[in-house]
């Protein structure tokens, strides 16, 4: 995911280069980086929890396959058609253009909601970790019912596991970040097993036997994603899956946060190297993994709605841990695929949270506000409820950052058609914008009303809240623009 | 000025050709973590038997990789 997944990012894209200029020509990428890039980024520990919740959330075959096609298919448009435009043309990071738009101010509370979301990202991909350690070590792992620190076992594990991710992170985040790219050809082809390994399962309860793309097509619609949903979990139709796989990462297309990514490259299409991470961590990871936890539910007979429900009543559902599903499927190189997926992607998400508090603390030196991040997350990491709601987890910190993304759009594209000033904040030297603030703040209000109030579900209420961002921004704007003069001032 | 190393152009050509040999290696540990899930699929193995292949492979990809990678690095 998550990926939703913040990782490794080219050496001079990761910061200390360029934070306050465009890039030079000299500097500039071939498509060849981003494709290894995406790759990397997005097949990562969490992968391994949304498969499984997918299961959870009753999705169909059908449902799962069309709608992963398409949701990534909308990210990687996402990509191509928003971020990759305004990065290869401004060429400036996120946080600079934030900065020239709304002001210093903002860029604050950005980096705040910013880091405090990594900060659960990287929970989740430890608590991933510390159930293949778990499995190693042999401390009890937490069941599908567990919401808080359960066993001291549990706690000791994931402080151990916390604590060293942490402490690397501060001192040797380049040797994680090449170490990652080391670890994600053999990464992916891991992934690509535990669903081979999940079918022969599969052939061999059900006793069926593929002789063409129907019998296959058969089996997957019958006993792997079976649309039985379990109580609980949210109930998921092919909308949902879209919208979930469109929106996994949209902090980081919509949401712009991969402008100071794709301001590297030489050329606006290079966005479409974004389809290698979504069409194999998003499309084959997930559905490999969720064929593990599919055939665990299948061995267990639960085949029917009736089986489902008197299971979810005793508390015998299966536990989606990666740990142990792992384990059983590939053995020993599964379990150090678990715990590297989750470092690996963990370390630079608790670096970029560190750095964005950073920002906020500036006098704090960088290591110590890493290893503060680092400790925080560690505390996240051993409520396994964070991580077993992931599904919502993602959906919110999407929402929280996507007005971001809008007023950059906007302020890009429709204010100068409008008669209205780009970066209105650098020409009339403020360090803060109430047209970007409002715009970003009411959005939120507004979704989360909406939310709360169950009028829609946290999975579709972007879509419709990017547009009021938008909204808002250019009406803010206009007031803040024209009627108070300070157009006239900016010229 | 420097003395003129006569050797320079064996001893790249030499690490050429070892890096060109721990690729190789590394490629064939990773034909071996792509096929051995896949062999066990088709019902030609065991489930141990593959989980010892994928170890083997494991071990011999991380032992390898990160020598030539780092050279790349490095150049």
């Amino acid at each position: 995911m998550t990926e939703e997944t913040p990782a490794p990012v080219p050496a001079s894209a990761s910061g200390g280069e360029y934070e306050r200029e465009a890039i030079p020509k000299r500097s500039r990428l071939g498509f060849k980086n981003f494709i290894g890039m995406y790759a990397g980024e997005h097949t990562a520990g969490t992968e391994l929890m949304i498969g499984p919740l997918f299961i959870l959330a009753g999705v169909s075959a059908f449902d799962v396959v069309v709608g992963l096609i398409v949701g990534n298919l909308l990210a990687v448009l996402s990509w191509v058609f928003m971020t990759a435009p305004i990065a290869t043309r401004a060429r400036l990071t996120l946080y600079y253009q934030v900065e020239k738009i709304a002001g210093r101010k903002m860029v604050v509370l950005y980096n705040l909601a910013n880091g405090i979301a990594f900060c659960f990202l990287a929970g989740a991909m430890i608590t991933v970790s510390a159930t293949a350690v778990g499995v190693w070590v042999g401390f009890p792992l937490p069941t599908i019912e567990t919401w808080y620190p359960h066993h001291i076992g549990w706690v000791l594990g994931v402080a151990g596991v916390g604590i060293v991710i942490a402490f690397v992170a501060a001192y040797g985040y380049r040797f994680v970040a090449w170490f990652s790219n080391v670890a994600a050809p053999w990464m992916i082809l891991i992934f690509l097993g535990f669903g081979l390994v999940a079918l022969r399962w599969f052939l061999d309860e059900s006793g069926a036997e593929i002789h063409g793309a129907a019998d296959l097509w058969e089996l997957a619609d019958t006993a792997i994603w079976t649309g039985l949903h379990v109580p609980g979990s949210p109930d998921f139709s092919i909308w949902h899956i879209i919208f979930f796989t469109w929106f996994a990462n949209m902090a980081m297309h919509v949401g712009m946060s991969d402008l100071s990514i794709l301001r590297f490259a030489r050329k606006t299409w290079y966005g479409v190297a974004s389809a290698a991470g979504m069409y194999i961590g998003h499309f084959m990871a997930w559905l490999s993994a969720s064929m593990l936890f599919a055939y665990q539910m299948y061995a267990a007979g639960l085949r029917s709605e009736g089986d489902i429900l008197a299971a979810a009543e005793l508390g015998t559902i299966p536990d989606p841990l990666p740990g142990p599903l792992a384990w059983q499927s590939m053995g020993i190189a599964g379990l150090i695929c678990v715990i590297i997926a989750g470092w690996t992607t963990a370390n630079p998400t608790i670096y970029r949270a560190g750095l964005a508090f950073q920002a906020i603390v500036p006098k704090i030196s960088r290591y110590r506000v890493t290893l503060f991040t680092g400790f925080l997350t560690t505390i996240i990491a051993m409520f396994p409820g964070v991580t077993l709601r992931l599904l919502e987890f993602v959906a919110l910190y999407g929402l929280i950052l996507m007005p971001v993304g809008a007023i950059v759009f906007i302020d890009f594209w429709i204010l100068p058609k409008l008669g209205l000033k780009s970066f209105i904040a650098e020409k009339l030297n403020t360090d803060f914008n109430w047209a970007a603030f409002g715009a970003w703040i009411l959005t939120l209000v507004v979704c989360l009303a909406l939310v709360l109030g169950g009028n829609i579900e946290i999975f579709f209420v972007s879509l419709p809240g990017w547009f009021l961002a938008a909204i808002l921004f250019i009406g803010g704007s206009y007031i803040y623009q024209r009627k108070s003069g300070k157009l006239n001032a900016a010229d | 000025m420097p003395p003129i190393d006569q050797n320079a152009g064996t001893r790249k050509y030499s690490l050429m050709k070892t890096r060109r040999v721990l690729q190789t290696i590394s490629v064939l540990a990773l034909l071996c973590v792509a096929i051995a899930p896949a062999i066990y699929m088709s019902n030609r193995i065991s489930l141990d038997a593959m989980k010892w292949w994928l170890l083997g492979a494991t071990i011999v990809w991380f032992l390898v990789t990160p020598f030539w990678m780092q050279q790349k690095r490095e150049e």
